[in-house]
């Protein structure tokens, strides 16, 4: 069923098993806002637990059905950060 | 190539109905390049439509299947168990494909989930125009490989008409006047001589006016009707 | 054919008067969006003895009126000749063919052949338009009706056939502006026996367009009739010039027509009482009028045309005054 490289799909499922209320599923670029988040949490920095990280090499990468699949898998909104 | 554009979501639902599982059939060619019905459009579509139907409390199971070309008998027997499996198939071929379907599999209610628009050329990445209506009988040799038929919004033979202006045709300013183009490629090549002949009017009945075509090539044949 | 009706090809007054080497004065009525016959009557009254012969339009603009032949057969009555005209966007060649043998057993003589606005512009958009043949094709697939007595298909016409003196219509100042005075040579090659050209406003243009026509030799071979109308306001001077393709408008024109309602410049429609702005409309109206007589006088100075048209869209009562202003009345009468 999966259209995703393994490495997504083990991210969003690794989102999905975290039970939360809401979610927000954020596509980011490895060069900017994966960075951005990372030094977030090396400062501590505190974020909503709703929003589930996923890395990707860009964010030209995101296919419209990747995020439509995030939407079918239960999540509440998609973040696209690059 | 042939064009189409999808139908409106809200149309394909309503063709869908109640039918609970749906199987999207996407076409690998035509289609495919105009980003209309390929493998990539059927996936959304399904996607769309699973989520449409759950957010409408009907959820309906919908899968997809790309097949190289609708409109051959051997792709679609491919396909033979998933469209057996389906209450109902929604092609996203040309109408071709989609009368291809339901002519194959006769207990299977098929609908469309596109428009079919035109024979035509992909002009610039995402603008196609059309170029070619299959009349029956061509005449670019005499406008300079230019259609009158396809693409003067009147199909005259002897044109312009009076309502030519900057180029461009009076139905749509961004649509060019095809007698212009003529006239501009007869001239520049030196036959503009073969703008003053009058064409006569045309046989229609090589085109669809003359009722369904069909084309038979006897030395193509495996089988001949005269054996 | 000719040879059965003294030179004359149908005998209409429009073609004896043309063929009499007088400048021809053509008008035209626009038939209404609904069956009243007294409207066509009304507009025949005002058209009657200042025009040879009147254009009757055929679903003009692609708005369904009042067929072209059923309003001819009343404005025949009313005692004023008709030209029919008949477009190929609504009619494939058995419909014009048969229409027309109705035409000439109702009397009709005189036909303008055109291709026909497209349906997009008018009240039924989504129609499915016909356009078998073009103008030219009519043209020609008519001249041997009624020189040879053949339909399209090359059958006989049993009994008599359909005559008509055959029009085209010519637009000088459409795109491609160098083909023009060729296509018109082309249309008359066709068998057209008369031309109507699109509204000249443009006195200029237009002679530059007649000598084109004229090295061509086609004024010797045809009737030009140049198309005129009066403006009715400044506003419609700048549409046209704007927005009409094939129409030009110079600045002197439409100066004239500003300069008829100056009492009242710098004042919006809403700023004026009904009846300043009645007097303005009325200052405007004469001004159209006296603009339109001054157009026939300058045009029928240029060689090689034989008359004008006077396209006045839903003001047949202008015609009167332009016709007299002109100096072309009396019409002529030729037995």
């Amino acid at each position: 069923m999966s259209r995703l490289p393994n490495t997504q799909q083990w991210s969003i499922n690794h989102v999905n098993n975290k039970i939360d209320d809401f979610q927000i599923v954020t596509y980011c670029c490895t060069h900017c806002a994966y960075a951005a988040a990372d030094l977030a949490g090396g400062l501590r920095m505190q974020y909503s637990p709703a929003i589930k990280v996923v890395e990707l090499p860009c964010t030209g990468r995101l296919d419209v059905l990747t995020v439509l699949e995030s939407f079918e898998q239960g999540a509440d909104g998609v973040m696209v950060s690059g | 190539m042939i064009t189409g554009e999808q139908k409106p979501l809200e149309e394909i639902q309503a063709l869908l109905g109640d039918a609970e599982k749906v199987l999207v059939v996407g076409c690998g060619t035509c289609v495919t390049v105009c980003f209309a019905g390929g493998s990539r459009e059927a996936q959304i579509l399904s996607a769309s439509l699973r989520m449409a139907s759950k957010l409408n409390d009907h959820p309906q199971d919908v899968t997809d299947v790309t097949v190289q070309r609708q409109c051959e008998w051997e792709y679609l027997d491919e396909i033979e168990k998933e469209i057996a499996e389906a209450d109902i198939v929604l092609s996203l071929g040309c109408g071709i494909g989609v009368q291809a379907i339901a002519e194959h599999f006769p207990d299977t209610w098929v609908v469309p989930g596109l428009n079919t628009t035109f024979m035509g050329i992909p002009q610039e990445q995402g603008v196609w125009e059309e170029r070619c209506a299959a009349c029956g009988d061509c005449i670019l040799g005499l406008t300079g490989g230019i259609c009158p038929i396809a693409r003067c919004s009147k199909s005259l033979l002897n044109g312009p008409c009076g309502g030519s202006e900057d180029g461009h045709c009076e139905i749509d300013p961004e649509v060019p006047c095809a007698w212009q183009l003529i006239y501009d490629r007869l001239t520049s090549m030196g036959k503009e001589d073969t703008l003053l002949e009058l064409q006569p009017p045309k046989n229609w009945q090589v085109s669809r006016d003359g009722g369904p075509r069909k084309i038979i090539r006897e030395d193509l044949r495996l089988i001949s009707d005269e054996a | 054919m000719s040879g059965k009706n003294n030179g004359y090809l149908v005998s209409s007054n429009l073609e004896k008067v043309l063929k009499a080497g007088h400048f021809a004065v053509t008008g035209e009525l626009g038939p209404p969006q609904g069956a009243d016959p007294e409207v066509i009557r009304e507009k025949a009254a005002l058209l009657k003895g200042y025009v040879d012969a009147v254009n009757i339009t055929d679903n003009q603009t692609a708005i369904v009126r009042m067929s072209s032949i059923g309003a001819g057969t009343l404005v025949l009555q009313e005692g004023l000749e008709p030209i029919i005209q008949m477009t190929c966007r609504d009619r494939n060649r058995l419909a014009i063919q048969a229409d027309l043998l109705g035409a000439h057993a109702l009397g009709m003589r005189n036909l303008l052949c055109l291709t026909g606005d497209h349906q997009i512009f008018g009240n039924h958009p989504t129609a499915k338009n016909v356009y078998d043949m073009d103008s030219l094709q009519m043209v020609h697939m008519l001249t041997e009706m009624r020189d040879k007595a053949v339909f399209q298909c090359g059958d006989e016409v049993k009994g008599s056939t359909a005559g008509f003196l055959l029009g085209s219509a010519a637009a000088p100042f459409a795109d491609p502006i160098d083909f023009r005075p060729l296509r018109l040579a082309k249309k008359v090659k066709a068998g057209s026996n008369f031309i109507q050209t699109q509204l000249v406003y443009d006195v200029k243009e237009f002679a530059k367009y007649m000598e084109k026509v004229r090295e061509l030799g086609v004024h010797k071979e045809t009737f030009i009739l140049a198309g005129v109308g009066p403006l009715k306001s400044p506003g419609m001077a700048k549409y046209m010039k704007n927005n009409v393709p094939g129409i030009l408008v110079p600045d002197e024109v439409i100066e004239r027509m500003t300069e008829a309602g100056k009492e009242w410049k710098g004042k919006k429609a809403a700023d004026l009482s009904p009846e300043e702005k009645k007097a303005r409309s009325k200052a405007w109206q004469t001004e159209g009028i006296q603009v339109c007589i001054d157009l026939i006088k300058d045009i029928k100075k240029i060689d090689g045309v034989a008359g004008v048209h006077i396209m006045a869209i839903e003001w047949e009562e202008a015609v009167k005054p332009i016709v007299e202003g002109a100096g072309l009345y009396p019409r002529p009468e030729v037995n």
